[in-house]
């Protein structure tokens, strides 16, 4: 990582003027220069923020704090008033929803002006342009005007584009609101291959998504800096934030505290430690990389992976709580000594919530022309609403290395609809819940009090 | 419910443009296709009802609600509306980009019917409700998407109307604003006349009554929210895997909780995912307006003794202790497991589990908040447990004791080698098929 800035702002700021009568835009006009007519507002002032490459920076704040009109700085369609924008590399940017394209142009004509004008050259634009449209994955609309595009077939043109002109920046305002669910999976896929190298900057209103994908968070307040740190750190405070405004007496709200990490958990708190995983029984457990998968060599095929409930019916729609069961088929085309599967279930933000293998499972040998399948059963958590992927693996476990035979991703998705109340990745069933008064010294429970609830588990 | 008065009636209704065709003459012109982008829609709404509209892009639902509030003629059909209808439909529809905030809000009220001294009147609280700011009086063309909709919302909530239009605004909004307008929206379904359209179902099943399901331009479904929402669903599901050939086709199918949360039988479990328990830190980042403060968060074991280790994949106790120093009307005690970076892992609250038992904590009292649950098996690294005391409901809530990081957790080894978690699994077996004639 180069220490040197990718994104340099300094003393950036934004004034418009607001004129409280309409004859003072007159006066302005023939007396402006010696009186100042009109009230200036500054939708965005004094940001500092200089941005490495590889760095991911998300902007965060209430509707008209000037993440907007700070994005539109820096990606050079706004000009500030104060300040200076230093750029060095190609920004791509994605702000409202069809800005840089020509409603009256072909999805066609339009890709190639938008390439054009981050800098491709004709040849290099038509060498992408299966690339861009095979992303974009539009169909025959690729050849009408964009006017009879839907907002979804906007969006997928413009992510298309950004995602394959090579830009060293990129410049997204509302991540997330990008296409169906194997669209969002492809955006995601490509935006975290890109954090690996690339610039990131972007707004969200999703703290999940800020948590996630970026790390530092610039907090805007009425246009000026609140806060500029961690994204943990800058999610806490703003939640806080919030929460103040929210409260009745905001007079007694208080914030307190010091953040410590988990090396607080210091020798002298913590119990003796723990012997080492013990040994198993057994083969060991799969590793592999998920989110770079190693080359199919081929020799077995996933027929299917499904989401199935208890009773073998495939599930598509979920509320979480149900015990649902993840079948991979698989024929072998060869003999394998030793088959292995894995699955992963991935969010919208394309992050892995839960996945597992048959590696612990004793060895199964197949056949050539033999079908097997695996069978993963559990309580399903409360997952977050949205669509989740399913993707499957495949492996040969032989004595010296474990080779991937297949692989599937993107064709199998559960839609979630949970009616649990708390916003984690992977909420839990309680088997019971208490609410109970106690005496003032000492554990034991008072009877029954004010309110005593066990829930059986359900 | 039955004789209630019907304020919109749409009967066959259908809207169709003409598409020029790719290589028609320029001159000639003619090559052109007839495009419906809406056909026969029967609708009707009693004075009261909520109707959420669903569908995937370009189904017809802009063009139905459009239709609906006049702003576009129908090609064949007709519709009966009768009230007051305010329309929230795409973003910048109604305001002229040059005025300002102010201008735009008087125009359109104006257009919707208010005499100039009810707008002086109610201008104050648009303005309040908008929550802009200075922006009022900047032109309406410098506004983040995010603050057109807020000016939109507060003028359709002041006007008084009788029918209430939305097209899938709350989704630029922020949280607090978000948050606003669903409060708004609950409040206006109780004597008012709501249209909805999102591609948020879970919104649509708990705002609406009814929820319409467009098709390609026609009506799918028409029937209880719940319902159609799971069906729209299921259909998405289906749709993605039409393109996967090899599929085998089975119904679609509703989710339903299935009882007793069965025994575990993971092979992970024969591996260890202890995990570390730091004691309570009364020093730990809080915020809230006090009343009442979290004394301790520990884990416990059944006896009640503090335990300092616990083990991915068993059942634990999490025990959050605290003193009211004044009476907590409708006290929610709750927790959350945030990793590393401070994604919420998971957590929960005695709301949904108590919310119909009279509940309250006096003054000077010390409480106990206890969950059992059974620990998924955690990704090695730290955790930092959130615990809170809030007042009110779920959805609406202030801060009474809220404290990050009270406890930190630390699993230092973990069967977990991808995920945020790892679900225990109740069984993982592999099962030879005949093989494929």
């Amino acid at each position: 990582m180069s220490s040197e800035p990718v994104v340099e702002a300094r003393g950036l700021g934004k004034a418009y003027a607001i004129y409280r009568r309409p004859g003072d835009r007159l006066k302005q006009l023939l007396w402006g220069r010696w009186r100042r007519h009109y009230e200036e507002f500054w939708a965005v002032r004094n940001v500092d923020i200089g941005v490495r490459r590889g760095e991911s920076v998300a902007i965060v704040g209430a509707n008209g704090s000037g993440k907007s009109t700070l994005l539109q700085m820096i990606c050079g369609t706004l000009r500030p008033t104060e300040g200076e924008v230093r750029l060095r590399g190609r920004v791509a940017a994605m702000l409202a929803l069809g800005s840089g394209f020509n409603p009256e142009f072909t999805g066609r004509e339009n890709v190639h002006v938008g390439a054009s004008v981050l800098g491709l050259g004709a040849e290099e634009t038509a060498a992408r342009f299966e690339a861009i449209a095979a992303f974009a994955d539009i169909g025959a609309f690729m050849d009408q005007p964009l006017k009879r595009y839907s907002s979804g077939m906007h969006a997928r043109l413009a992510f298309a584009l950004c995602a394959n002109v090579d830009a060293d920046v990129l410049v997204i305002d509302e991540i997330l609101s990008v296409g169906d669910a194997a669209f969002q999976q492809k955006c995601m896929r490509f935006l975290n291959r890109f954090r690996l190298k690339g610039t990131l900057l972007f707004v969200s209103h999703d703290s999940g998504a800020v948590a996630k994908l970026c790390d530092r968070a610039l907090w805007l307040e009425r246009g000026e800096v609140r806060g500029l740190g961690s994204a943990k750190e800058i999610n806490r405070l703003y939640l806080a934030a919030q929460a103040e405004e929210r409260a009745e007496d905001q007079a007694r709200f208080e914030i307190g505290g010091r953040s410590r990490s988990a090396a607080a958990l210091s020798p002298a708190d913590t119990p003796a430690p723990v012997a080492s995983n013990e040994p198993i029984d057994g083969p060991a457990q799969l590793v592999f990389e998920a989110e770079d998968p190693p080359r199919e060599i081929g020799g077995a095929q996933i027929q299917t992976a499904a989401f199935c409930a208890a009773d073998g019916e495939k599930l598509q729609v979920a509320g979480g709580g149900e015990v649902v069961e993840i079948r991979i088929d698989v024929q072998a085309h060869r003999d394998i000594a030793d088959v292995v599967f894995a699955f992963v279930v991935r969010d919208r933000l394309g992050q892995i919530i839960f996945s597992d293998d048959t590696s612990l499972c004793a060895s199964h040998r197949l056949a050539a022309g033999e079908s097997a399948v695996a069978k993963f059963r559990f309580l399903l958590p409360y997952l977050a609403n949205g669509a989740y992927a399913l993707e499957s693996f495949v492996f040969e476990r032989a004595a010296g290395a474990t080779v991937l035979l297949h692989h599937r991703a993107e064709k199998q998705f559960l839609y979630v609809q949970s009616p649990h109340p708390s916003n984690g990745l992977a909420n839990i069933a309680m088997r019971a819940v208490a609410l109970r008064a106690v005496a003032a010294r000492g554990e034991q429970s008072v009877p029954p009090a004010d309110a005593r609830l066990e829930m059986a588990g359900s | 419910m039955s004789a209630r008065e019907i304020v919109v009636e749409a009967r066959a209704l259908g809207k169709s443009y003409r598409l020029k065709m790719r290589g028609a003459h320029p001159i000639i012109g003619a090559a052109t296709e007839e495009f419906w982008a809406l056909r026969n829609v029967d609708l009707t709404l009693a004075r009261g009802e909520a109707l959420g509209v669903i569908g995937e892009n370009g189904a017809g639902k802009s063009t139905l609600l459009r239709l609906l509030c006049g702003t576009l003629r129908p090609t064949t059909g007709m519709v009966h509306a009768e009230g007051r209808i305010a329309a929230l439909l795409e973003l910048g529809a109604g305001f002229n980009p040059n005025f300002t905030g102010r201008e735009n809000v008087w125009l359109n009220a104006a257009v919707l019917g208010l005499s100039k001294a009810e707008i002086a009147e109610r201008f104050d609280a648009i303005a309040t409700f908008a929550g802009i700011g200075e922006f009022i009086d900047l032109p309406v063309r410098l506004y983040s998407s995010g603050m057109q909709a807020r000016l939109a919302f507060a003028v359709s909530a002041h006007v008084d109307a009788d029918i209430l239009i939305v097209d899938e605004i709350l989704s630029v909004g922020d949280a607090a604003f978000a948050q606003k307008c669903s409060a708004r929206l609950e409040k206006f379904r109780k004597s008012g006349t709501l249209l909805f359209v999102s591609h948020n179902t879970g919104t649509v099943a708990r705002l609406c009554d009814r929820a319409l399901w467009l098709e390609h331009g026609e009506v799918r479904e028409l029937g209880p929210a719940a319902d159609v929402c799971a069906n729209y669903l299921a259909s998405l599901a289906e749709r993605a895997e039409a393109e996967d050939s090899k599929a085998r086709s089975q119904p679609a199918r509703r989710w339903k909780p299935l009882e007793p949360p069965p025994l575990v039988n993971d092979p992970r479990q024969r591996q260890r995912n202890a995990i570390a328990i730091s004691p309570f830190s009364d020093d730990a980042p809080w915020h809230g307006h006090g009343g009442a403060r979290i004394t301790d968060v520990s884990f416990r074991d059944n006896a009640g003794t503090r335990l300092c280790e616990i083990e991915g994949g068993t059942e634990v106790k999490l025990s959050i202790r605290c003193h009211a120093e004044r009476e907590i009307a409708e006290p929610i005690v709750g927790f959350m497991l945030r990793d590393r970076l401070g994604q919420n892992v998971f957590g929960d609250s005695t709301y949904l589990a108590l919310r119909d038992t009279q509940r309250r904590m006096a003054a000077d009292q010390e409480f106990v908040a206890d969950f059992i649950f059974q620990l998924p098996f955690l990704a090695a690294g730290d955790y930092g447990l959130t615990a809170a005391i809030t007042q009110g409901t779920q959805a609406d809530h202030t801060h009474v004791h809220w404290v990050e990081e009270a406890v930190m957790l630390n699993a230092r080894e973990s069967p977990v080698a991808r995920g945020i978690v790892g679900i225990p699994a109740i069984a993982v077996e592999i099962e030879k098929t005949t093989a494929t004639a």
